[in-house]
């Protein structure tokens, strides 16, 4: 996969999460029903189509714009108002696109709702562990010493660090995890790869006579540091955190998969191949596991085809 | 040798005693505790303030963590919450099917992307090896468990052909070595491939390297064999990286080995720490997180000496990679 050809794929998962609620939802975009025009309940909720679905209103309203799938993400076979004589999980056809699980429930609208669960835990991840580890990295690199020698240490300590039994211990301890429990977790597990790098940079550079440069002109340490190392040092860290959103994802979703992810029924990308795990002994509904699976697997190509790009660009070695 | 044994030692301790540390600390400090899930059962307040006694859990964490680290110098690690069996011993029943299925997982993955790596590097030229290669940059971005979970699908169920078994380690009490291995083949496959993907593409970049280099040139230069070059010259030189790459891999391979287990049903400490979630037994869970810490050492250990096996350059002091 060229990196150009990777951009286009993430931007196009960015693009799906963000639309998500116009692409699939148990709402219409606009629809005037009974008398009164509703412009995106879909946001807004209103009670008085709370017990609505997009076949009922169709069938009632003046006229309406429906979203591409008319199925949101939770709802299930009872809530869709579907009459079926055969039992879900159904496969797919032209109602629902990507199949039904085992409830019902759509799997194009978990799907690219699910999107927005797991490129938010990955981009938020990603960024807070980067800021953690820029920091670290760059003070450990800048003051050298006693604060290098902690910070060695704790790298030493956090590379072998066995990051799934810990998960695990912390999982155990939230019960149901939020998003923002997600993140934070992930992230103080990734801090060191950024602290190495950045460490590594800013102890190659702060020899070089552009620092003795800005010291002469008068320039404090931390300008030197913020406005003069850190941009010059950030190369490796932007190269190996693109790369790590790849990484990011599958540990998502392999949390996910175990149950240890955000709590459900909200859906992402590793909860839906945990649905497809437990179907198999219903065997034979291969969408639920194909998709999502596809999902994952074109959204970590694509970061890492725009990484190495990056690295290419950079001249980074790693 | 010896020195570089005792100084990896001396660190290595410390970091046991951190990573507990940290981990024992996220566990109890931790809202509820074993029973309160019991109390939803209604036990009446007595019950449950003697039962917390004989736990230990009204003492304070640092004492609690001093005693468990105390009875785990003598490899007691308490009994579970739940049904007041050893953890030792559940340890010691889940622990041989992980380091199985883990170790033969890198076994497999490391003689074949030894092989396959050597191959790619010294026939880059050819179409199949392009195909190789761009088949092995995909398949890094699919996750293993889904990998197991199509596998699962095509291979184990009656839609697909019923090749192996769904779920296990063996058909029944007195099975053979022969169904043990039966029963291994996907679970070590799912566990290998994401191992192989990475290790694959380094040996084969690690090789292509050394054949560029002039010592080759000159071994062709003398006569020599081209296949002798490439496996006795060149693979060696570029193996050095490779032990160091396996051992900073092994904490993926311990944490694929718990998603592995968990879609294979293999009752390995994967799946035992996470039965034992559900039931908050504390115990168990911690029990499982020091001995694959210490597992996770131990074999880092052992890639560290392997290293400085087959590099004397690492043996000298204060030249740690």
């Amino acid at each position: 996969m060229s990196a150009r050809l990777g951009a286009a794929v993430i931007a196009l998962w960015v693009a799906l999460a963000l639309g998500a609620d116009l692409l699939a939802s148990d709402l219409p975009i606009a629809v005037r029903v009974d008398g009164r025009t509703y412009l995106a309940p879909l946001w807004t909720r209103p009670a008085a189509l709370q017990a609505e679905t997009q076949p009922g209103l169709r069938r009632r309203a003046e006229w309406m714009i429906g979203t591409l799938v008319e199925f949101g993400p939770r709802q299930t076979l009872a809530t869709t108002g579907t009459t079926r004589t055969d039992a879900p999980p159904f496969a797919p056809d032209a109602r629902h696109w990507l199949g039904s699980d085992d409830i019902g429930r759509d799997v194009f609208a978990r799907l690219v709702h699910g999107a927005r669960v797991t490129l938010l835990i990955a981009l938020g991840v990603v960024l807070l562990s980067s800021l953690l580890g820029v920091t670290l990295g760059a003070l450990a690199g800048w003051k050298g010493g006693v604060v290098d020698l902690l910070l060695s240490r704790a790298l030493e300590i956090a590379s072998t660090f066995p990051t799934i039994f810990f998960l695990i211990v912390v999982v155990a301890a939230l019960r149901t995890p939020s998003l923002t429990a997600v993140v934070l977790v992930l992230a103080l597990t990734r801090w060191p790869e950024p602290a190495r790098l950045m460490r590594a940079e800013v102890l190659r550079l702060k020899g070089l006579d552009f620092v003795l440069a800005a010291r002469a002109l008068g320039a404090s340490e931390a300008r030197i540091l913020v406005r003069h190392l850190v941009p010059n040092a950030l190369a490796p860290v932007i190269v190996s955190s693109t790369f790590a959103v790849g990484s990011a994802v599958l540990l998502e979703s392999a949390l996910s998969f175990l149950g240890l992810g955000v709590a459900p029924p909200t859906a992402s990308w590793g909860e839906l191949l945990q649905q497809a795990h437990r179907s198999l002994v219903t065997p034979g509904a291969w969408w639920l596991a194909l998709f999502p699976g596809l999902a994952i697997a074109s959204l970590v190509l694509a970061t890492q085809a725009v990484g190495k790009g990056l690295e290419r660009r950079f001249d980074v070695r790693r | 040798m010896g020195r570089l044994i005792a100084t990896r030692l001396g660190l290595m301790v410390p970091t046991f005693v951190v990573i507990t540390a940290i981990t024992f600390a996220v566990a109890h400090l931790a809202p509820g505790d074993p029973l309160q899930l019991a109390d939803e059962e209604q036990a009446s307040a007595a019950v449950v303030e003697a039962a917390r006694r004989e736990l230990g859990l009204e003492r304070p964490l640092g004492q609690r963590y001093l005693t468990w680290l105390g009875r785990l110098a003598r490899l007691d690690l308490g009994a579970s919450v739940v049904d007041r069996a050893p953890v030792t011993e559940r340890v010691r029943e889940a622990l041989p099917r992980t380091v199985l299925v883990s170790g033969l997982a890198l076994l497999v993955s490391v003689l074949a992307s030894v092989f396959v790596g050597a191959q790619l590097a010294a026939r880059h030229e050819r179409r199949w090896a392009r195909v190789v290669s761009a088949a092995l940059t995909l398949a890094s971005g699919v996750p293993s468990f889904w990998v197991a979970v199509m596998a699962l699908l095509l291979l184990a169920t009656p839609r697909g052909v019923e090749l192996f078994p769904l779920q296990g380690l063996s058909s029944g009490p007195g099975a053979g070595v022969l169904d043990l291995a039966w029963h291994l083949v996907l679970p070590v496959l799912c566990l290998a491939w994401p191992t192989t993907a990475m290790l694959t593409r380094f040996v084969r970049d690690g090789v292509s390297k050394s054949l560029e280099q002039d010592y080759v040139r000159a071994a062709l230069a003398r006569g020599l064999d081209a296949r002798r070059v490439l496996w006795r010259h060149a693979l060696p030189n570029a193996l050095v990286p490779v032990v160091t790459v396996i051992g900073l891999h092994l904490p993926h391979v311990v944490a694929g080995s718990v998603v592995i287990e968990r879609v294979f049903g293999v009752s390995g400490m994967g799946l035992l720490a996470f039965e034992a979630i559900g039931t908050r037994d504390y115990p168990v869970v911690m029990g499982v997180a020091a001995v694959m810490a210490a597992v996770t050492l131990a074999s880092m250990l052992v890639t560290d000496v392997l290293s400085a096996f087959i590099d004397p350059r690492l043996r000298l002091p204060g030249s740690a990679p």
